[in-house]
């Protein structure tokens, strides 16, 4: 029972872990511990201690990939902040993100400045800009708002999280 | 079923309805790989039985309740679309699975028209849930091809913290 307790916890982190993933990323974190699990069967003949190694090592692997498409995301929320930053309210410029991870495709679009949100020191714009794409061959263009904020000299994506409440199946 | 699997299957019926529906994934995939690793002995067999049966029940309920999460947002904005400002109108939104679930009503205004070169969109106030959960919520719709759609962007990543 020395094992059991290690394992229950490795065994609720995943659970927390795993709530909101999609099958990529299921499938990253499973190779890498079915892979953690066979070695340590290699090392340990006890069941128990196999499978924690193995959640353990897919735990590590999920948090890697977290790391990175967090890494994509923020760069793209950076190159339309940087665009929208410093163009005048009412122009329409345009944006795109290209990346050499294969793991996220590359995007483009358009991005205009719709108001400006001031405060004491503070300089912040709300912004509309659309995600352009091409489904069977017919060109499609999706839009969203969000809000970026001045920190120093850069434009930093502001748009806060949703409410806990309406999170959902967010996570 | 042996009383070892019986007695499983009863913990699973336990914790489903206390783990709610995004943590389903991982009791079933414990609970296949322990069947699993029960009948094989090779505690890696077990694992990875149990980690896939978890990943494509995991992505099942995701896509469900995704699903159940854009109709909501469709029903409520496509009534948005419609709307006068200052209007107050009631939206519904019913997915026909068992019990009712998923479906939710309420009340819908455009508190701001944000028109702009590049699309014409607007801020909405949505009214959602009753009596003590009932709430306001402000959020964003823009005019697409295919009708009015949702348009809140995704929180910046500094403030992703455990959704992701």
């Amino acid at each position: 029972m020395a094992s059991g307790l290690p394992l229950r916890s490795l065994l609720l982190a995943t659970l927390l872990l795993g709530g909101c993933q999609s099958l990529v990323r299921e499938g990253t974190a499973d190779v890498a511990g079915i892979g953690g699990a066979a070695l340590a069967t290699a090392v340990t003949d006890n069941g128990a201690v196999a499978t924690g190694i193995g959640l353990g090592v897919r735990s590590l692997a999920n948090a890697g990939l977290q790391y990175t498409e967090r890494r994509l995301q923020r760069q793209q929320q950076d190159k339309i902040a940087a665009i929208a930053g410093p163009l005048p309210i009412g122009q329409v410029a345009a944006w795109n993100a290209s990346y050499a991870v294969p793991l996220h495709a590359d995007e483009k679009g358009q991005v205009t400045v719709v108001r400006e949100i001031g405060g004491a020191g503070l300089q912040c714009r709300e912004i509309v800009f659309s995600v352009d794409t091409v489904v069977e061959r017919k060109p499609q263009r999706a839009f969203y708002t969000a809000a970026i904020c001045r920190n120093g000299q850069t434009w930093k994506w502001a748009s806060a999280e949703p409410a806990t409440e309406r999170w959902g199946a967010l996570q | 079923m042996t009383r070892r699997a019986a007695r499983r299957a009863a913990l699973l019926a336990v914790l489903l309805p206390l783990a709610g529906c995004n943590a389903v994934g991982g009791i079933v995939g414990g609970v296949s790989g322990a069947l699993t690793g029960a009948a094989t002995t090779n505690p890696a067999v077990g694992y990875a039985v149990g980690i896939s049966v978890k990943a494509v029940t995991d992505a099942t309920i995701q896509y469900v309740m995704r699903n159940i999460q854009r109709g909501e947002q469709d029903s409520i904005v496509r009534v948005a679309g419609t709307l006068a400002p200052g209007d107050v109108a009631p939206w519904k939104a019913e997915h026909s699975l068992p019990f009712g679930y998923g479906d939710a009503e309420g009340t819908v205004q455009v508190v701001r028209v944000i028109d702009t070169p590049l699309a014409q969109c607007r801020e909405v106030a949505i009214g959602v849930g009753k009596g003590e959960d009932a709430a306001t919520i402000i959020a964003t719709a823009c005019a697409q091809e295919q009708g009015w759609k949702w348009a809140n962007a995704e929180p910046a990543v500094e403030r992703w913290g455990a959704l992701q």
